[in-house]
């Protein structure tokens, strides 16, 4: 079989379990000749199994290297072999497949760059679950969203007027595999780099999207001088609401006839 | 009924409609030991007492984190 005529879905299974399944995703699982999949429960992997006609996980590659870089090169390169054997494949990563989620993106891009037929179908990532459960409009004062480590590293400059979003907040410093420990030092470090933006006593928010149905969200409001205080998991994104008013250009509000 | 179906059935989740139907409900759920707490009022169902502790994710699929 020729590379055009080769198929592959990238698709996403959302969070909350089985819930976030979008149609186009069952479909896509349940046609494909094989299902690899990267999810974060296993009720959706034994989902997974049973609307497949064949599926193999994921999980042992990614947990099998020290780097989770080194693991994503290995699931690119995984994804990238199976498409050899099989004419039609469907990855599935929890989330939205593409969003803070570079693996089956990678795969992707380099899949369709030798000719294969190539889709990726969003599903709601943890940053949806948020505006939803926070009953937040991130279109009505502008939303900055960054990865924990690259804010802090590359000391990222952000509008105080409108929301930040800092993902895998329990997760910085560590560019290894999940674990049960917070780098503190790191967090601290954090906390003086985000103290130059906001006061102290900046509300902050914890959130957690909830996985399961019928279980409520996690949502620990505090301080910001309180931030290592805090019970992070790697699931933990952190959320500060906009502190100053939009700069309005009078004189571009004019230009432009929308005074 | 298993695991599975309990939660394909949960997942149409709407205000408490579902519990009505499966007469069983998620009670807690723990991400500091990653479990679940389900409630079953399901009678001689074998499966499920009530107050069963499931070990989610902690013993069987880590939850990946990517970037």
């Amino acid at each position: 079989m020729s590379r055009k005529t080769k198929k592959i879905i990238l698709c996403g299974t959302g969070i909350k379990c089985i819930s976030h399944v979008t149609v186009e995703t069952k479909a896509a699982v349940k046609k494909a000749d094989l299902v690899l999949y990267l999810v974060n429960e296993p009720i959706i992997e034994q989902w997974i199994q049973k609307q497949a006609k064949e599926a193999t996980s994921l999980s042992d590659l990614y947990f099998s290297h020290s780097k989770r870089k080194e693991s994503y090169t290995a699931i690119k390169n995984k994804i990238l072999s199976t498409l050899e054997k099989y004419g039609f494949v469907c990855v599935v990563i929890y989330g939205h497949p593409t969003v803070f989620a570079s693996p089956g993106l990678d795969a992707i891009l380099e899949a369709k760059s030798l000719g294969v037929n190539c889709k990726i179908y969003p599903g709601i990532s943890a940053e949806d679950c948020l505006f939803s459960d926070l009953m937040i409009d991130p279109g009505s004062r502008g939303c900055y969203s960054v990865e924990a480590t690259e804010l802090l590293v590359c000391e990222k400059k952000f509008d105080t007027s409108s929301y930040l979003i800092i993902w895998q907040a329990g997760m910085i410093a560590n560019i290894g595999m999940p674990s049960g420990s917070i780098n503190l030092q790191a967090l601290e470090l954090l906390q003086s780099y985000l103290l130059k933006y906001y006061g102290p006593s900046h509300e902050v928010v914890l959130y957690e999207a909830s996985l399961y149905p019928k279980i409520e969200p996690k949502i620990v409001r505090f301080k910001l001088k309180e931030l290592v205080a805090q019970d992070l998991s790697t699931i933990s994104t952190l959320v500060f609401c906009p502190c100053s008013k939009n700069n309005i250009n009078q004189k571009t509000l004019s230009d432009l006839n929308l005074v | 009924m298993s695991l599975l179906q309990i939660f394909e059935e949960l997942a149409e989740d709407c205000f408490d409609t579902c519990e009505a139907n499966i007469d069983c409900v998620i009670e807690t759920f723990s991400s500091s030991d990653d479990s679940l707490k389900i409630r079953s009022n399901i009678s001689n169902n074998n499966i499920f007492g009530d107050m069963v502790l499931v070990n989610s994710f902690a013993d069987t699929v880590k939850s990946p984190v990517f970037s």
